[in-house]
């Protein structure tokens, strides 16, 4: 008997027999990349009948695949009657199979067909989210992992069998290891999002159930009573959360890929007159339940303040002498950490990153009686939130609520400006294209959509007006190249003063003129500027660029498409020299290049304002030269040198 | 450079991948069983059965008994010993010893310098005042131990021993003043009869 696991190479056992396959065959539908590919509780054992001395052993007599799993979370669906049953949602890994019967495909409400060849092709990146109206799977991996929602219940969906679901649905298809440039067949999932009047079959039979009338919900427990109001003296506190998140640039990420938990730990601390404290120390989860387009993604929130549970504190105050010691106040109110999880149950962000707190603040007063204390945070760029109280740039990413440092306010709570409020906040600021391509970088130009450790802002390789032609970030171009090549031919030295070879340079390169965009190269260069690296010319020659300041991706495109084709760097360089023989002569009066008058002297090379040399030139001979210099050594040898008779 | 084209129209890549924490709302409701008959603070909707204390069928609360000066002095003074009272709570104590010596203020009659309660309006005020002071030296021990002193590196733990032992002193000195106090007097307690009286 053989055992594979996931990742275990294909065994290459062949078979003696004629009418029977080898075992690879058998193996296929659980193999990627020429690896076995299984869920960890997952394993295949392969048999052999024969023993040693009986011939040749195959072993694929018995080819068994075994799943673990705590059979009180699976629910088989049991009861039949009703034909026409509704699904609510619910996630299946697909299998890879390409058996004809197995074979995914997916059909849309106009009759195309997304196959398992569409999957196969798109090499992991193919996402579609949208409504159709069959499909047609057999589900693969952890049976615990692929279930629907049917009428409510929850269907489990079996590896061995073939399922279809007709009807319209709200779907999204997509694969859950896009990170990598492989095919990935065994992490397409699908997801049904939502669903009316559905027909399931399962293996070629229509799945009924029996809808039995609900159970009456038990009667409402009486609310748990206070503290004995008699006493007087006790203390009770909890805290309450509400949580934005933002997804940058998923339009329908409240739907595709809700987030299953936000998850927020926490510390109170609270001392009274008399000497007592009380400490609540919990991590609490806090639901998202509102959901709203924002600058190209969505934002999720909660409306109301989700309350943990109450923490009393008895005889927390002397009340039986006058003056009595009533009040208290909160010395610590920190938020230690904070972790939005997603759909599949990964972390997906947690702030800040470790061995810091997010935030820490106390009352600047002592209180009586029932108090609010509240405090807001709102992170000025999602993507840099991981800053804690305890980094130095902490307030230039996270706006505080109070402002006053490390303060809590007292009152009515209110949620920091803008919350919940999708219209108004965490749109795309001046240069701000950023993108998370998750894909290797083709294009130089590409730098520009890196983030600059700046809120809410891409690295600047452009500017869109003379104003901003200062503090672009182009010089990073000359810093990186793409791909391993040592060498590259063909580039165009920018500082060239040709206007034929740069209107060709940037014909079809530039979104702005580009016959004003050359004028404006040369007239620099006629200023005198010497560009002295690729990303300067981008960066302060603003005519180059048509965009405005919030299309940064727009306003790259010169630096996308012309950052490898232009350099600074020559190699070859023409060099007219020119030797002369002159007389020194003395006393002669002239006036000099700063316009004083002078008198010739031996042993100085006098030369008159305007460059006239003062010492006659008796004899001259020019020389060109065709200078190499070696880009990796920086030595210079002459390709050619001829002298110049005219 | 059509694919560079296609790069930049591809926007902003992927977003499924991507979930950030954008904005926190905290608030801390702290309910006082003090507070008779106070709800707690909002909210409301998200605060069923708030241990609002006085709904319902409360028992009479007991009644206070009133608390002479030096009775206060002597309670406080092992509590502020610890060193470990907030700063916040410090003005309610000296708020209390100032009561105090508006009451024996307000006794004093006028033109009579010498009056007995001038002078113990005086000294509990000075009494108030090292509390006031007892408070700012917390403060700022408290301000170098959580890190958001405006001292110079530096100096902070010299500052912070230096603050411990001026408390220390204070406290002292707040005991001398607080064992010159009379003698707390039985007080009557209200809604009662007075003694007897011969």
């Amino acid at each position: 008997m053989k055992v594979l696991r996931d990742g275990d190479l294909v065994p290459n056992i062949g078979t003696s027999s004629t009418i029977q396959n080898p075992v690879a065959y058998y193996l296929q539908d659980y193999v990627e990349d020429g690896r076995i590919s299984l869920q960890p509780n997952q394993a295949i054992f392969l048999f052999e009948t024969r023993t040693a001395t009986q011939g040749y052993r195959d072993y694929q007599d018995l080819v068994v695949l075994i799943t673990l799993f705590r059979s009180s979370t699976v629910y088989l669906p049991t009861t039949l009657t009703k034909h026409t049953v509704s699904v609510a949602d619910g996630t299946c890994n697909l299998n890879p199979s390409n058996r004809s019967a197995n074979e995914f495909y997916l059909t849309k409400l106009n009759g195309s067909q997304i196959t398992r060849d569409n999957l196969l092709y798109s090499r992991a990146r193919l996402d579609y989210t949208g409504n159709c109206k069959h499909l047609h799977w057999k589900p693969k991996g952890n049976g615990n992992d692929n279930y629907i929602t049917v009428n409510g219940k929850r269907f489990q969906c079996q590896n061995g069998k073939v399922y279809d679901l007709s009807g319209t649905m709200a779907v999204h298809l997509y694969n859950d290891n896009y990170g990598t440039n492989g095919a990935a067949m065994g992490h397409w999932w699908l997801g049904v999002t939502t669903s009316t009047d559905i027909t399931i079959t399962v293996g070629g039979v229509t799945y009924t159930e029996t809808t039995t009338p609900p159970t009456p919900p038990p009667p409402p427990l009486p609310p748990a009573p206070g503290p004995d109001p008699g006493t007087g003296s006790s203390l009770r506190l909890r805290a309450g959360f509400r949580v934005e998140a933002s997804y940058p640039w998923a339009t329908d990420g409240a739907t595709v890929c809700p987030p299953s938990a936000v998850e927020v730990t926490y510390r109170v601390d609270v001392a009274t007159a008399t000497g007592k404290t009380l400490t609540r120390y919990a991590t609490t989860t806090v639901p998202l339940d509102q959901s709203g387009a924002a600058d190209g993604g969505t934002l999720m929130w909660n409306t109301d303040f989700a309350m943990d549970e109450w923490q009393t504190l008895d005889a927390a105050f002397d009340t039986e002498g006058t003056p009595q010691l009533s009040s208290y106040t909160v010395t610590l109110a920190r938020l230690e950490r904070v972790v939005l999880k997603d759909h599949l149950g990964e972390v997906a962000d947690a702030v800040p990153s470790p061995a810091d707190v997010l935030y820490e603040a106390y009352a600047t007063t002592a209180v009586s009686g029932d108090q609010t204390f509240h405090l807001g945070l709102t992170a000025l760029d999602p993507f840099m939130n991981d800053h804690g109280s305890n980094a130095a740039d902490f307030a230039l990413f996270w706006r505080t609520e109070p402002e006053a440092a490390c303060t809590l306010s007292t009152g009515i709570e209110t949620a920091p400006v803008g919350f919940g409020e999708p219209e108004s906040y965490y749109q795309s600021g001046a240069y701000s294209g950023i993108c998370v391509p998750n894909s290797p970088i083709q294009r130089l130009g590409e730098l520009g959509r890196v983030h600059s450790f700046q809120p809410n802002r891409s690295l600047r390789l452009w500017a869109a007006s003379s104003a901003d032609e200062t503090a672009a970030d182009a010089a990073i171009l000359d810093v990186f190249k793409i791909g391993n090549q040592a060498t590259v031919c063909g580039r165009v030295n920018i500082n060239t003063v040709q206007p034929e070879v740069l209107t060709a340079l940037f014909t079809g390169a530039l979104e702005a003129n580009v016959g004003s965009a050359v004028e404006a190269v040369l007239a620099r260069r006629a200023q005198g500027t010497v560009f002295t690296n690729v990303g300067q010319i981008f960066g302060v020659v603003h005519e180059l660029n048509a965009a405005s300041t919030s299309q940064d991706a727009a306003g790259e495109l010169a630096a996308v498409r012309l950052a490898e084709r232009i350099t600074t760097r020559s190699n070859y360089f023409t060099v007219i020299v020119t030797a002369q023989a002159t007389k020194d002569v003395d006393g002669l009066p002239y006036t000099n290049e700063a316009g004083q008058n002078v008198t010739a002297s031996y042993g100085v090379l006098d030369i008159a304002h305007g460059g006239r040399c003062v010492d006659p030139v008796l004899s001259e001979q020019k020389a060109m030269a065709v200078v190499y210099r070696d880009a990796l050594t920086n030595a210079t040898r002459i390709e050619r040198l001829e002298y110049l008779d005219e | 450079m059509s694919d560079a084209r296609a790069f930049v129209l591809k926007g902003r890549g992927p977003g499924l991948g991507l979930r950030r924490l954008a904005a926190l709302a905290v608030t801390l409701v702290a309910a006082s069983a003090l507070a008779q008959g106070t709800p707690a603070a909002r909210p409301a909707a998200a605060t069923p059965a708030v241990a609002t204390p006085g709904k319902g069928e409360a028992k009479p609360a007991p009644v206070p008994k009133p608390k002479a000066p030096r009775q206060m002095a002597e309670e406080l003074v092992p509590l502020l010993s610890k060193q470990k009272t907030p700063w916040q709570l410090y003005p309610t104590y000296q708020q209390i010893f100032t009561e105090f010596a508006e009451k024996e203020a307000s006794l004093v009659v006028a033109g009579s310098p010498n009056d007995p309660h001038a002078k113990l309006a005086k000294h509990l005020q000075a009494m108030a005042g090292l509390l006031t002071a007892m408070g700012d030296q917390a403060k700022l021990r408290d301000d170098i131990k959580r890190g958001r002193s405006a001292l110079p590196p530096e100096d902070r733990q010299n500052s912070f021993v230096a603050a411990g032992t001026e408390h220390v002193r204070l406290l002292a000195e707040f005991a001398r003043l607080g064992a010159l106090l009379p003698q707390a007097r039985p007080q009557p307690v209200p809604g009662t009869p007075a003694p007897a009286t011969r």
